[in-house]
């Protein structure tokens, strides 16, 4: 089968011999093609277009407020699904919230507002909760992006049933295009990229909507204002 | 039976199955809705198809210099490519790297490309457990049947009828609601990433500049195929090739209006490779392999070169009159509808599936929706006159048209008939293709010819 790429790659040179009969001429690349927006400011275009999905977004204008919001979040599961277990007659101390932080930055952050998480893979198959940061936002799809070269690695953000983001307003660029400028210009290219605009959804039934096909069922973010006049420290 | 009769006989069945056409058109009904949303993320979506359709052109025209970048680019990342000229060498080479793996369970995230070399019935063959992780595809698996449409495999099954399949091939209660089926598929299939040796994906997109491939999908299942197992093989097209990483944009913009209204799938996520030195995890190996399989012969049609440019997006099937009545097994091809009818017979040799050139009513419609701007209604216009060309039609049917034409030609043979027997030789030439279940048209006593001369003044 060696030969099947020198094969290939001379019959694709003797079809181009012969020049397409439908030849396209350049459109106009210098305007965007797509719905200006309606707010102002990235944050806010972001902002807009992330909540017409269906993820969860809380706005905090320190690290210390969104922090502890995202205690409260995380408290709030805890107590609903210990409920659950108890309701369902087993013994809660089996079942308990497993949350899974492996960044070094985000650890310290909860250990500072005293989220319990696990910072190994050990037990991963129960996890409940993922906390991650991310590398962009992006404001005219209302997108994270993740990508393997976090701590996360590749797991941390599409296995978790519950996927919490940390993010901060500084990460926001306009179009997918920018990431993709800003990522191929450094060193370490990561192995995978994704845009996630939403939790994981189907529509194979019927079209119906359903929330949770295999990655997280809920898409929570933490916005965090580190670039307007209002953000403190 | 051949190729032909089958298509007939699905067809009959199908056109007149009132359940299928409901099923049908609610699906399309939502999606037409979607896309109508979805539309409103562009300000001017004519020029953002004419982008891409210049893209593809300018790739299609250069698409050896593109691919070998892309090979390129990808090995220098430690992943390896391999070229298949047919089905039979991308088997080959998917079953060696299974085997050196002692693999016993792959789990795979939906692509048309897969079901193109027959992957699934050559692993069973192979006696390896072969997960489908889409849901629609693990429907249409359980079911024992193939995918209905390129975007959506299950769209031609009510959720009664997942139901019933589930009860049946799960042992579980009864349910029509799809959030509990949608989770039964789930908790089954958790499992499954974590223990399988290798996950099997497709590739919407191969970016030459970064030697990556994309994957769009909007369940996670391709991610979680390609995050736990050690070795992710994805099998693609040789046509797939984009230019640059910040193409991107512009085609999964497109491709998600059009595929399913959204503004963005949920998942739109680039492999560049393995896990690389400076990561915590990932797969130990990648590779891509590049597909021939008759596109190199497509490319040599200057003008069929275009249907290279498709993206997948099944808009043209949605919009298309026949396939909706006739539904997407009828066409007994990998991928169906127009974009079907143009590439099959050139994949699967244009002797048996010449009929596909007439399953259109040549309204035009898949024009318009195409994103990248195939002129469909041409290239089906240009398959059929190769048919012709190539003395392909049935005997019967040449015959008939000679005789017709020789009629028509010549009014006065024409008006020599009486309006009794020009309706009975209508209905001979006529009958086979008009079908049983339309009243024929009846001709006027008096002819149009007779009536013109003895009214116009
Ligand atoms: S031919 Fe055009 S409309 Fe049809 S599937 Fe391909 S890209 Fe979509």
């Amino acid at each position: 089968m060696a030969s099947a790429r020198q094969n290939i790659l001379e019959r694709i040179q003797n079809a181009l011999k012969t020049p397409t009969a439908l030849p396209v001429s350049k459109p106009d690349f210098s305007k965007s093609p797509y719905t200006l927006p309606t707010e102002e400011g990235l944050d806010l275009i972001f902002a807009e277009n992330f909540c017409k999905g269906k993820a969860e977004f809380y706005f905090a204008t320190s690290v210390e407020e969104g922090f502890l919001q995202i205690k409260k979040w995380c408290d709030i599961f805890i107590e609903n699904k210990r409920q659950d277990i108890i309701s369902q007659g087993l013994d809660e101390e089996f079942y308990p919230t497993q949350i899974f932080v492996w960044e070094d930055y985000l650890q310290e952050l909860c250990t500072a507002v005293e989220i319990a998480f696990n910072d190994t893979d050990k037990d991963l198959q129960n996890i409940d909760i993922g906390i991650t940061f991310c590398e962009f936002l992006v404001a005219r799809t209302g997108s994270i992006i993740v990508t393997s070269r976090q701590k996360t690695g590749r797991r941390l953000t599409i296995y978790p049933p519950v996927h919490i983001v940390v993010a901060f307003t500084s990460q926001i660029v306009m179009e997918v295009e920018d990431v993709m400028k800003i990522l191929k210009s450094e060193p370490d290219f990561p192995s995978m990229i994704s845009v996630v605009s939403g939790p994981s959804q189907t529509a194979d039934i019927e079209k119906t909507l359903v929330l949770g096909a295999h990655g997280p069922k809920e898409l929570i973010l933490f916005l965090i204002d580190n670039t307007s006049a209002e953000a403190q420290d | 039976m051949n190729e032909q009769q089958n298509f007939q006989k699905d067809v009959e069945k199908k056109a007149f199955d009132m359940r299928h056409r409901q099923t049908i058109n609610h699906n399309i009904d939502k999606y037409n809705q979607a896309v109508a949303r979805g539309l409103h993320n562009f300000e001017d979506h004519e020029l953002a198809r004419s982008r891409a359709s210049y893209i593809k052109t300018q790739v299609l025209e250069n698409l050896d210099k593109y691919l070998l970048q892309f090979e390129e680019n990808f090995e220098s990342r430690g992943g390896k490519v391999l070229w298949a000229e047919t089905k039979e060498e991308a088997q080959q080479y998917i079953w060696e790297i299974l085997r050196k793996a002692n693999t016993k369970i792959v789990v795979k995230s939906k692509s048309m490309t897969t079901e193109e070399i027959g992957l699934n019935e050559f692993l069973e063959e192979k006696h390896i457990e072969n997960v489908e992780t889409d849901l629609g595809e693990y429907i249409v698996q359980l079911a024992g049947q193939k995918p209905y449409h390129i975007v959506t495999p299950a769209m031609h099954l009510s959720r009664g009828d997942v139901g019933k399949i589930f009860e049946e091939k799960l042992n579980m209660p009864y349910t029509d609601n799809p959030q509990f089926l949608a989770m039964t598929c789930r908790n089954n299939l958790r499992d499954k990433y974590t223990t399988a040796e290798v996950g099997i994906t497709g590739a919407n997109f191969l970016i030459a500049d970064v030697g990556g491939i994309a994957i769009t999908e909007n369940e996670g299942n391709a991610r979680l195929s390609a995050t736990f197992p050690k070795i992710h093989i994805a099998i693609a097209g040789i046509e797939k090739i984009i230019p640059n990483l910040e193409d991107l944009d512009l085609f999964w913009s497109l491709l998600a209006t059009s595929g399913t209204g959204q503004r963005m799938t949920i998942y739109n996520t680039v492999y560049t490779g393995a896990k690389q030195s400076f990561e915590t995890d990932g797969t130990e190996e990648m590779y891509v392999i590049l597909l021939d399989n008759g596109r190199t012969k497509i490319l040599a049609d200057e003008q069929k070169r275009q249907s290279l440019a498709c993206i997948r997006c099944g808009a043209c099937l949605n919009v298309c009159p026949v396939y909706k009545n006739i539904g997407g097994h009828s066409y007994h091809t990998t991928y169906s509808g127009p974009i079907g009818s143009v590439i099959s017979p050139h994949l699967l040799g244009m002797k048996d599936y010449k009929h596909l050139s007439y399953a259109s009513s040549l309204c035009g419609a898949c024009g318009t929706v195409c994103p990248v701007k195939i002129d469909l209604p041409q290239l089906l216009l240009k398959n059929r006159q190769e048919s012709v060309e190539k003395g392909l039609q049935g005997f019967a049917e040449k015959l008939t048209f000679q005789l017709w034409e020789n009629t028509m030609r010549k009014r006065a043979r024409v008006d020599r008939w009486g309006a009794r027997w020009k309706n009975w030789g209508f209905r001979q030439i006529f009958y086979n293709s008009w079908g049983k279940r339309r009243e024929m048209p009846t001709l006027p006593k008096e002819s149009f010819h007779d009536w013109w001369k003895k009214n116009r003044k």
